[in-house]
């Protein structure tokens, strides 16, 4: 039969040559340095296996060696059972025989059968030469068909072993009889389309299914071809499907069940004698169902797709269902095959045969082949890559072998124990760290490559054997039975079970090894058995070092006092809130058991607290005699000047054209100049006179400083003002609310406007201020219940505090100045301008009285915030830092020095990440630091001209710039600290407060933050929209409040239950509030008159929540 | 002089006769009812299927006793009709966008207009004329098809295919109940209607939820079906949305169904594909984008955009340049053969190497072949691949002549 001059020897790969004679097999000695589990395995194994070839009839090639020992087959652990026959011509399929000694490659050029003995390949019978050669057909008319394009081939079991089936594209399948070859034997056509698979029923031989395009699966049966070769009809014919049936195959365990995957997704289960509708119909894929397979189990299914799943299912009963398991494949899966299964490794299966693993092959592009375990489905457990491009057909020969035939026209037997674990090219640790803190660790224990040689000589069975039927034991290649996916790299049992495996009676086990030989014990049985096999890694989950519990950290950012009320002087008052600050942080940190932490507050507040004595004494002394003291100092430029040249440089054609001046740069510029002269606090000056007189200064600074702003004051007429405008119209209507709305602020509120506006006297309730303060973009429309729920947070959580520490502020106006600064636009702004203008004039005309006050030290001083207000208005102008009356270095001598002692706490801190504490530390004391330590001259250069650029980039107009820095950065720069720093602070702990979703402190910081520190406040001052929300979907209402109607759910909306008007008639416009206990929400001008003047606390709908509290 | 493509597939002449059907002839007694190529109003005279089967139906009621038997001439007539010209039928509930697909598909309707479409009140009918004339229509959901004083037998007889359209952005629970109502019907009355569902506007849902969704229907479609005895009635799926290809591809696989030469042309491009290592080959309808044939390998939604978006730039080239000169093929890369009294051919190619192009060729004035080109059969291999589809070229002459 075997055609001697066409024998080509195979090549061989790759294994090293057996020099050494090998001795023949052995029962297994026992292996002391083996691990318990395996010992016990093979020994229990091995006198329990009978030769026994009629064990089942479908597991007898894989289930030959089920309890054999390890080694005695004739493939040792070391060797390299891989093997290739090269043909050359594209191979398209492949089938094996039944007993696994040749395999049948199929193509459109090829069709022949190869033996395959250890390493050995040799072609045998060539059918597609057999069929040329052969001139006519059975019935003696002469030969039709010079090419076969084949598309499946399938080998017969059982007595019709010698045939072989062929499909076609056509949509024929022709029958072979390999002892006569060249003729076809039968040939069945009866499928329209092409015919996809074709495959033999493994418990009896001589049935045939066939699946085609035309969505039919036809059952033939090979017995009739010797009745009636010539026509031979299909049996059965299973339809119902409109489209092509991709791959069919017979159940392993029920000889009369079969299933079928179609091209679009569904996979079906038929028994063979029902021809009207299938057993199970499930829709497992989205796309085309490329391949199905059969657990050994014959309960499970495993259905691959173009979709990128491979997903097991339960056929064993019809009903409803999803996929029990489920692997997600890199690319588009074109075929799946289970392992064939393998001993278990669990003792209580008894040496039952269990089966977790599936190859995959995947799409043309994708020539990798993975072999997964469904016991870790996320992670292939060992991948190979046999040709340039995706193998076209594979097989499992047997448990570690695996036939793979591709387009290169390359037959190969891969030996899948050398096939590389991906795992090991794999970090085996990896960590995480949540927002929160909290740090997952996963870590595994790589081993050590077990070098079996040593306990294991290579032992190879010389097969001289050639027939068909040879025995099992001697052609079977194996080297273990056991899984060799638990190498505790990628899997293992626990350690439990494998002591208990320990103590196992091995003959008794013997006994009742026989029985479940063969059996494979159900994947579900596997699968869920959690404990049988896991990944043996060591997780760890905790905190980070370093960083504050959560709920710490949440209290204190919610407790801690940010800022103190500031004064123009230093007066008991001003001590008082410095002190209750700092005593209240400490409290705080001393709660959340920081003692240490609370320690660091003592001493701050001790440090702080003795240097504004001291300045306040010297503030004193300086009031008695400061009339007479004049100081000549050294005119030096402010930072605002040194910004507004670096700018004026960067414009170097600013011809500046009278048209371009706006009233409102003339306004800042009249709030400019004295700020600016007030601002030259050198050092320079300090050591010359302790008092000086601010006189003097002005009359040397006025005409710089005015020089310096005609310089560069031109590009008020730049595009960015008129970009902004329509925002500011929009805002003047709105902010009467807000202002409202303010009244009933409290001291928090409060104190965030006095730290980044500028109040005016009360004359502040009038329009001009309003129009002229700036809110930042987040709070643009006041109709919206997250601005208001902002609003309720920030108030409900500050009414303690404004009780206990409202003082002299609680009734002031407080409105915001630095937004004036940056509002240059055209008509709103002329028109403010022109009543600001005014006020400005008012200022300047009260300000030659307010010299004449008895106290003028605040004028006289470089006032970094309101240079020209006097410090006896308290509280009128809410003040960046305090005004540093003392020229002199009231520290120098004493053991610390407040700015140093900062320095290193901050350094402390931030060491450990801690920038909660070194927020509130800076923001509590930055104000307070005397200007006595300014930072080196380079380094202030080099900090304005980045942050001159930064504003200019943000759009700033360089009066606004100017003013940024006389009242925030001067003050900074001259204490001596480092605002990039400080940037960086905040900006760190305002994406702390944002990642533990701390939205109202967070905003606060931005308010504080707001205009210096563009890092923190940047990516929030655009695009944020604010809506109502539904209160029946919680939906945001994105078109308002016009129509009351949500529009996602079309709920009706309650309008406000006091006046049932779109606007209430207590003010406030349309501004709303909520309560965030019950819900309710109202006007917030008719909540405030229900709660305020009517003096009722609870909710105005009789919800009996006590809104008020 | 001949180009790719004939010169009125986008400006179609309303004078110039439709060519002769090749399953018109096979089946005498049907009558030429194609209108006016891609005519977009609803006239009486696109209706006339409608009305003319309303004459039949009527004759046959007098013929036949029983009205769904298809012994006597006229039902027969119209059974023959049904094969002739595909027809498929829109339905669905109210804004699932039937009319929407009908515009897109066979009108050439820019998606994005589809937004302004009018809902539907009447029965509305479109036809393509192509080498076969698809007929379609569209159902409104106001009409029940089941209801009793619906003219079903008008609509449904002559019908190969019903669509359900099912709008997967909307509440589909109704829809999924009213679907299996109609289904059913159609299975008791009209078993030889296949059915087909659209699970349409897929566009924008993520995959996770597109594909929980589809696979939710399709296993409550199916198991209400069994449990009302129909489960052996096979139903299509598909997943589509008009903005990308996926409409275009659910509708081929619809049209393929009806198409009585589907096998032959499949087993011709099979032979082709294997001939010539093409990766993939398509017969396109050339004016809608529907491809009647593909061959047997695993298909890929990639590989029909691609094809399809070639035949766009042929299509446009052809508009600008076709009907003048051969400087038609405009394209670097692509050329006209005059052999053969002016068969158009042309190929693009996509990649770097040259490995992988697209070669197009027209069969005739309503079809060609766009191939997806292997490794293996590079541009050097042009003689073999211009002989072999020039065999297969002539294959499906004859497929279409019998």
């Amino acid at each position: 039969m075997s055609n001697e001059g066409s024998r080509r020897q195979s090549s061989v790969s790759t294994a090293p040559p057996a020099s050494i004679p090998n001795p023949p097999p052995l029962p297994a000695a026992p292996k002391p340095l083996q691990r318990a589990r395996d010992a016990a395995f093979r020994f229990i194994g091995y006198p329990s296996r009978p030769a026994s070839p009629q064990v089942e009839v479908n597991g007898r090639r894989i289930g030959q060696g089920s309890g054999g020992t390890a080694r005695y087959a004739s493939l040792s652990a070391t060797q390299n059972a891989t093997a290739t026959h090269k043909t050359g011509l594209e191979i398209k399929t492949i089938a094996i025989n039944e007993k696994g000694t040749h395999a049948l490659l199929g193509g459109k050029e090829i069709f022949k059968t190869v033996k395959i003995e250890g390493k050995l390949c040799v072609e045998e019978v060539n059918l597609r030469t057999a069929i040329r050669s052969t001139p006519n057909q059975a019935s003696g008319k002469p030969r039709s068909t010079y090419n076969i394009d084949i598309a499946d081939v399938a080998w017969a079991k059982g007595d019709c072993g010698d045939y072989v089936a062929a499909a076609t594209s056509s949509g024929r399948i022709i029958l072979y009889d390999l002892g006569h070859a060249g003729i076809p034997a039968a040939q069945l056509h009866e499928h329209l389309r092409q015919v996809h698979k074709v495959t033999f029923n493994p418990h009896r031989g001589n049935y045939l299914l066939s699946g085609s395009q035309d969505g039919t699966v036809r059952l033939w049966d090979l017995r009739d071809v010797r009745q009636q070769a010539s026509a031979l009809q299909s049996k059965r014919k299973y339809s119902g499907q409109n489209d092509g049936v991709r791959d069919v195959k017979w159940s392993p365990t029920d000889g009369v069940d079969f299933a079928f995957g179609t091209d679009s997704g569904w996979i079906q289960r038929w028994d063979i004698r029902n021809l009207k509708a299938p057993k199970i119909r499930v829709p497992a894929h989205t796309l085309s169902c490329n391949i199905i397979d059969w657990h050994p189990d014959g309960k499970h299914i495993a259905s691959a797709s173009s979709d990128k799943f491979v997903r097991v299912w339960d056929f064993s009963h019809s009903d409803k269902q999803t996929s029990r398991w489920e692997i997600k494949t890199p690319y588009p899966v074109m075929n799946a095959r289970w392992r064939p299964s393998c001993e278990s490794s669990m003792p209580q299966d008894n040496g039952a045969r269990q089966c977790t693993q599936l190859v995959t092959a995947y799409d043309r592009e994708h020539p990798v082949i993975h072999v997964w375990d469904l016991r870790r489905p996320a992670l292939p457990f060992r991948e190979m890559t046999p040709y340039d491009s995706a193998p076209t057909d594979l097989l499992w020969h047997s448990q570690d072998l695996l036939w793979t035939v591709g387009r290169e026209g390359t037959f190969l037997q891969a030996d899948i124990q050398h096939a590389p674990k991906v795992i090991d090219r794999r970090s085996l640790s990896s960590f995480a760290i949540s927002p929160e803190g909290e740090i997952s660790f996963v870590a595994q224990k790589r081993r050590l490559r077990r070098s079996p040689k040593l306990h294991h000589p290579a032992a190879q069975t010389p097969n001289t054997n050639n027939s068909l039927s040879v025995s099992p034991e001697t052609t079977f290649l194996s080297r273990s039975w056991a899984d060799d996916s638990l190498d505790r790299t990628f899997l293992s049992v626990t350690s439990s079970k494998r002591h208990a495996m320990s103590k196992f009676n091995p003959s008794s086990i013997a006994i009742t090894n026989e029985g479940v030989l063969c059996a494979v014990v159900p994947l579900n049985n596997i699968m869920d058995d959690k404990r049988s096999s896991v990944p043996q890694q060591v997780m760890i989950t905790g905190r980070m070092p370093y960083h504050m519990d959560p709920d710490v950290f949440r209290f204190l950012a919610a407790k801690y006092v940010k800022t103190v009320a500031l004064t123009a002087t230093v007066d008991d008052k001003l001590l008082q809130a410095v002190q209750d600050a700092f005593k209240k942080n400490e409290k705080y940190a001393n709660y959340a058991g920081l003692y240490l932490l609370s320690g660091t507050w003592d001493i701050t507040r001790f440090v702080t607290l003795t240097m504004l004595k001291r300045r306040a004494e010297a503030q004193r002394k300086k009031d008695k005699n400061s009339d007479k003291q004049i100081v000549k100092r050294v005119n030096k430029p402010t930072l605002a000047e040194l910004a507004l040249s670096f700018l004026a440089e960067q414009e170097q054609s600013s011809v500046l054209s009278p048209a371009s001046i706006l009233p409102v740069s003339i306004l800042t510029q009249h709030l400019g100049v004295p700020e600016s002269t007030s601002n030259v606090p050198t050092p320079l000056a300090r050591p010359v006179n302790s008092a000086k007189t601010s006189a003097s200064q002005e009359i040397a600074k006025l005409p710089d400083i005015d020089n310096s702003e005609d310089l560069t004051l031109p590009p008020s007429l730049s595009p960015i003002m008129h970009h902004k405008l329509p925002d500011r119209s929009f805002f003047d209507s709105q902010l009467t609310a807000d202002n409202l709305n303010s009244l009933q602020d409290t001291d928090r509120t409060d104190m965030v406007r006095r730290w980044s506006t500028q109040p005016k006297t009360l004359l502040s309730l009038d329009p001009v201020d309003t129009e002229g303060s700036k809110i930042p973009p987040k709070l643009q429309k006041h109709d919206s219940e997250e601005s208001f729920a902002f609003m309720v947070g920030s108030t409900g959580s500050s009414v303690p505090a404004s009780v206990a520490s409202a003082g002299p502020m609680v009734s002031e106006r407080p409105s915001r100045r630095i937004p004036a600064i940056g509002e240059p636009s055209d008509d709103a702004a002329a028109e403010y301008g022109g009543i600001e203008a005014a006020r400005s004039d008012g200022d300047a005309a009260g300000s030659p009285p307010l010299t004449d006050e008895p106290v003028p030290v605040g004028q006289a001083k470089a006032l970094p915030a309101a240079g020209a207000s006097p410090p006896h208005e308290v509280g009128h102008e809410p003040l960046y830092s305090l005004p540093d009356d003392s020229q002199e270095d009231l520290e120098a001598g004493k053991p610390w020095v407040l700015v140093e002692l900062l320095a290193e706490l901050l350094k402390h801190h931030l060491k450990t990440g801690d920038a909660q504490t070194a927020t509130h530390l800076l923001t509590l004391v930055e104000p307070l630091l005397p200007h006595t330590h300014p930072l080196p001259d380079a380094e202030i250069e080099a900090t304005v001209f980045t942050y001159t650029e930064t504003y200019a980039a943000m759009g700033f107009m360089p009066d606004e710039i100017a003013s940024i820095f006389d009242k925030h950065l001067q003050h900074t720069v001259m204490a001596g600290l480092q605002p990039l720093q400080i940037e960086s602070i905040l900006s760190f702990y305002h994406d702390q407060l944002m990642s533990f979703r701390l939205f109202d402190e967070a905003a606060y910081l931005r308010k504080l933050a707001y205009p210096a520190y563009t890092a923190v406040y940047e990516d929030f001052t655009e695009d944020n929209t604010i809506h109502l929300k539904c209160g029946a979907c919680g939906k945001p209402m994105v078109k308002g409040m016009a129509t009351l109607t949500c529009e996602s759910c079309h709920e009706k909306q309650v309008p406000c239950p006091i006046c049932w008007l779109k606007e209430s008639p207590y003010g406030g416009g349309k501004l709303m509030s909520v309560c965030m206990v019950c819900g309710h929400a109202g006007h917030a001008g008719c909540l405030q008159h229900w709660f305020e003047e009517d003096g009722e606390e609870e909710c105005l709908t009789g919800c009996g929540c006590v809104c008020k509290s | 002089m001949r180009t790719l493509f004939s010169e009125n597939i986008l400006s179609p002449s309303p004078a110039r006769a439709p060519p002769p059907n090749p399953f018109e002839l096979l089946f005498p007694s049907s009558v030429s009812t194609t209108s006016s190529a891609c005519s977009t109003q609803s006239s009486p005279r696109q209706n006339e299927w409608l009305t003319q089967h309303l004459q039949n139906q009527q004759r046959s009621e007098r013929d036949a006793a029983n009205p769904f038997s298809h012994a006597s001439n006229a039902p027969r007539a119209h059974y023959s009709r049904r094969k002739g010209n595909p027809k498929v039928l829109f339905m669905g509930l109210r804004r699932s966008g039937k009319s929407s697909i009908q515009k897109v598909v066979f009108q050439k309707l820019s998606p994005a207009d589809t937004l302004f479409l009018e809902s539907t009140t009447r029965i509305e009918t479109a036809s393509m004329q192509s080498f076969v004339t698809f007929e379609s229509a569209e159902v409104p959901s106001q009409l029940s098809a089941i209801a009793p004083d619906f003219d079903h037998r008008a609509a449904f007889s002559s019908a190969g295919a019903v669509i359900w359209i099912l709008d997967v952005q909307d509440e589909f629970l109704t829809s999924i109940s009213e679907m299996i109502q109609t289904a059913v019907f159609l299975a008791e009355n009209y078993p030889r209607v296949n059915f087909e569902v659209f699970i349409h506007k897929t566009d924008g849902l993520s995959d996770e939820y597109k594909n929980e969704t589809f696979r939710e229907v399709r296993q409550r479609v199916q198991d209400e079906l069994s449990d009302l005895g129909h489960g052996d009635r096979s139903v299509s799926y598909f997943q589509t949305s008009i903005f990308d290809h996926s409409v275009f591809e659910a509708m081929s696989k619809v049209v393929q169904k009806l198409l009585p030469q589907l096998p032959a042309m499949e087993a011709l491009l099979n032979k082709l594909c294997s001939t010539c290592r093409i990766q993939k080959a398509y017969l396109f309808d050339t004016v809608s984008k529907i491809y009647v044939a593909t061959d047997a390998s695993p298909t890929f939604l990639k590989d029909y955009e691609v094809c399809s978006d070639y035949v766009d730039v042929i299509v446009d080239i052809k508009q600008i340049y076709g009907w003048h000169s051969q400087e038609g093929d405009g394209k670097a890369a692509s050329e006209t053969s005059q052999e053969d009294g002016g068969i158009g051919e042309s190929m693009v190619t996509y990649d770097n190497s040259g490995d992988t192009y697209i070669y197009a060729r027209e069969i005739n004035d309503y079809l060609s072949l766009i191939c997806v080109m292997g490794k293996g059969s590079s541009t050097a291999k042009r003689v073999l691949i211009d002989y072999n589809v020039s065999i297969l070229h002539d294959a499906l002459l004859q497929v279409f002549r019998v």
